[in-house]
């Protein structure tokens, strides 16, 4: 092996995990708030990642550093974990309180309007029937957990996502090892 | 396989055990949710349709169908998914372990955006090829990244750590008198 490689003043710089819950905090703010633009469920799961690779971004820039993927994955996936949950459950209050489900009219909307230009009279017959049915069907307490195990484990495929494409992206300097 | 340098030191990346493991688990995993949502649409009566009603906006008319039912997601979801198990098995089962494409990446994102913004400023550029074509790029262009990201996060504390090639950038950012 040679010589220059062992020598500590040529190694890689072990350094001290910079904190991430900053940029973490501002990614899942960036997750809560798009959760509850009304027309954002048509972007299925790009709020999220966007809330990631803002995460992702920050703590590059705010530390000149370059993420492996797998750090940057982890980031991610944290931080879409608690934007998810968090919205989640305010989501819920709403619901559960007010009787308000966050961009549920404007979906059905968008529904009827696709199905109206699409498929005509009856497929807007149809779409109608359908979202009656969600209507009648409610909340119980098994579509709540359903919709937790849910919200947890795409808020985890959303990360990956975004941690994926973040790693890859924004390279800010030297490498953190 | 050549020589990698982890954390200043030379070692030999010849392990390519997380790696297959890491990708047979994401391929699975993202495999299964295009199972599911297949499922839905057979059982549409069923909790699957509610399952993908936080990750999707689940428009009947921008979703695949199978006996007159949509699926649970749509179709750029199906193929993003659908992308990303097919990248993730064959990520993790070549022995090549290449530096990821980034133009890959870069055109996937490129194509699925232009394509996204195409289709709400004007419905007929939005064309139904497009979506599953862009979708399934920019699936497989993340896998890319997702497998050595997911091998690292699982293995990174096992004393076989140090042999793996987890960290492109540990290359790009060794000190230059390395290089010497």
């Amino acid at each position: 092996m040679n010589q220059k490689e062992l020598d500590p003043q040529h190694s890689t710089i072990e350094v001290e995990d910079p904190d991430q819950f900053k940029a973490m905090m501002i990614g899942a703010s960036v997750i809560f708030v798009m959760a509850f633009i009304p027309f954002a469920t048509l972007a299925c799961c790009l709020p999220q990642v966007a809330g990631a690779l803002v995460a992702v971004h920050l703590f590059t820039s705010q530390y000149s550093l370059t993420l492996s993927n797998g750090k940057a994955i982890k980031l991610a996936i944290l931080t879409c974990l608690m934007g998810a949950i968090a919205s989640w459950v305010v989501a819920m209050g709403l619901y559960l309180g007010f009787d308000y489900q966050v961009g549920a009219r404007e979906s059905e909307w968008v529904s009827l309007t696709l199905a109206e230009k699409l498929g005509g009279e009856k497929a807007v017959e149809q779409t109608k029937l359908a979202l009656e049915q969600q209507k009648a069907d409610g909340l119980s307490l098994k579509n709540i957990v359903i919709g937790f195990v849910a919200s947890t484990v795409f808020a985890c495929l959303s990360g990956l996502i975004g941690g994926s494409i973040g790693a890859a992206v924004f390279k800010r300097g030297e490498a953190k090892s | 396989m050549g020589e990698g340098v982890q954390g200043g030191l030379t070692v030999k990346d010849n392990n390519h055990f997380p790696q297959l493991i890491a990708g047979m688990l994401l391929g699975t995993l993202f495999g299964f949710i295009v199972m599911l949502s297949i499922l839905s649409a057979w059982m549409p009566h069923s909790v699957l349709n509610h399952l993908f009603s936080n990750v999707c906006h689940q428009q009947a008319e921008r979703s695949h169908s199978f006996g007159g039912h949509a699926f649970g997601i749509c179709i750029r979801c199906f193929w993003l998914y659908m992308g990303l198990s097919v990248g993730s098995l064959w990520h993790g089962c070549t022995t090549n372990a290449r530096q990821p494409s980034k133009s890959l990446l870069i055109g996937g994102l490129l194509i699925a955006g232009i394509s996204w913004l195409s289709g709400w400023i004007l419905p007929a550029l939005d064309w139904f090829y497009i979506r599953i074509f862009s979708s399934l790029t920019l699936g497989y262009a993340i896998s890319q990244y997702a497998v050595p990201g997911m091998a690292e996060l699982l293995f990174s504390n096992t004393a076989s750590n140090k042999n793996l090639p987890f960290n492109h950038e540990s290359k790009r950012a060794r000190p230059a008198a390395l290089d010497h």
